[in-house]
């Protein structure tokens, strides 16, 4: 007597108390539902990460010598990789920056976060497990530096490590208030 | 947008939220395999476009920085840059050892290095024992290129160590704007340096071109750090003191002078 062909009741999950009529479209009107703060605090996560990239990237970009001596101290590219790499990675951070802030593809823009900065976690280590003294030049400048020591590695792993988990988790739960997808499509992106 | 879309029935959409209405309804990140008119919209805007934007900003970048980089065409070599790779040259040619330093002016180590290395340098210099090669290299900021162009400047009048001494003994801190053109200049009066020649090269960054391309040249030889040390070729890091030096130095060359 199971019903094989289950429905799923016609009750909207954060309005209880209330028959959802399933014709009230998304998005959900503000502050509606205990998980309201879920979704803002989606919209800091993308509002962080668009913040440290927008940094990153203007950072990166105002001194194109600087970003290539940077990438080239790591010993990881080819010489003829290390400048399209320089010069190209500030303007891919600054795109995610960008989709980020208005939260457009925020669960690609959140993924391509987490690649990137899993692939700067794992050029950052190599560094420091060759040996080599340099500033991460996440931020601009890099390249040559002194008295690099274990402690700044530390840092900058712990601090990508950290965004890391932001956009992962913005990856996987990606709807967020004040953000253009939630325009686009009625349901998440 | 979202009108277009047949897919966003509003019926079977849950509310967009993430939460399952139920246990066993799967939460609707996994509805993916569910019928066609339960797919979920997906605007191009949303795909497409953030991936073409991105190939493009990426391709548009690169050129702009490449234009903006793209300095080799007017790159002036200072006539006195001597030394066997090209730096500035202390000491007799037929000495055994060379010894190299990569330094930046506004770098606080190198202050630091000549302070208490330097006089070694001098000393197996004057002994005959050593050439010393300086590469002016400028990666701190941009004050550190207008320095290192007037250091040039001052070497074009037979001046550029009275200069560069001057430079590493009036070190301020990292790009506090203390070394502007007319500090520079005023070093210059310093050490008897005031043709308009010296203050012409110093005002237009003559030699600027040059520093970068030293300094980028240096990151390639991979120095990575300042002051980078080299004793016949090979990076030294403990020549970074006097004894360090002198060690390296004698290893490098055995049977002394």
């Amino acid at each position: 007597m199971e019903n094989v062909n289950y429905q799923p009741p016609r009750r909207h999950p954060e309005q209880r108390g209330t028959v959802w009529t399933g014709l009230a479209a998304d998005p959900a009107p503000p502050g509606a539902g205990p998980t309201g703060w879920r979704l803002w605090a989606a919209t800091t996560a993308r509002l962080l990460l668009a913040t440290v990239w927008a940094w990153a990237a203007l950072a990166k970009i105002s001194d194109p010598d600087a970003a290539v001596r940077a990438v080239r101290a790591y010993q990881l590219l080819p010489e003829a990789l290390v400048r399209p790499v320089a010069w190209g990675l500030p303007f891919a951070e600054l795109v995610l920056a960008v989709l980020l802030a208005v939260g457009l593809a925020t669960r690609l823009a959140a993924a391509g976060s987490a690649v990137l900065l899993g692939l700067f976690m794992v050029a950052i280590a190599a560094a420091w497990a060759r040996g080599l003294q340099i500033h991460c030049g996440c931020f601009g400048g890099g390249g040559p530096a002194s008295g690099v020591d274990a402690r700044d590695y530390l840092s900058e792993l712990v601090r990508d490590a950290g965004l890391l988990a932001v956009a992962v988790l913005l990856a996987w739960r990606p709807r967020s208030r004040l953000a253009l997808d939630s325009r686009l499509s009625s349901e998440e992106p | 947008m979202s009108t277009r879309r047949t897919r966003n029935r509003p019926s079977t959409t849950n509310g967009g939220r993430n939460r399952p209405a139920s246990p066993k309804r799967p939460p609707a990140s996994r509805r993916r395999a569910a019928p066609a008119g339960r797919r979920r919209g997906r605007s191009p805007l949303q795909l497409w476009v953030p991936i073409v934007l991105l190939v493009v900003a990426v391709a548009a970048g690169i050129a702009f920085q490449s234009a903006r980089s793209n300095r080799q065409a007017s790159v002036v070599v200072p006539a006195h840059a001597l030394g066997p790779n090209g730096g500035e040259l202390l000491g007799r040619r037929s000495a055994p050892v060379l010894v190299e330093e990569y330094g930046d002016f506004q770098c606080p180590v190198c202050g630091e290095w000549e302070r208490t290395v330097s006089p070694t340098v001098r000393r197996l210099v004057d002994q005959g024992r050593i050439r010393f090669e300086y590469h002016p290299i400028a990666f701190i900021g941009p004050e550190s290129v207008a320095a290192a162009n007037a250091a040039e400047a001052a070497g074009d009048e037979g001046r550029f160590w009275a200069y560069h001494d001057l430079l590493f003994a009036d070190q301020a801190p990292e790009n506090s704007g203390a070394l502007t053109t007319d500090r520079l200049l005023e070093l210059g009066r310093q050490v008897g340096l005031t043709s308009p020649q010296f203050q012409h090269k110093v005002r237009d960054g003559t030699y600027d071109n040059w520093i970068r391309q030293v300094t980028d040249q240096s990151s390639q030889q991979g120095v990575v750090q300042t002051p980078t040390v080299l004793v016949n070729g090979r990076q030294v890091d403990t020549a970074l003191t006097a004894q360090g030096l002198q060690a390296a130095v004698s290893a490098a060359n055995p049977s002394g002078q």
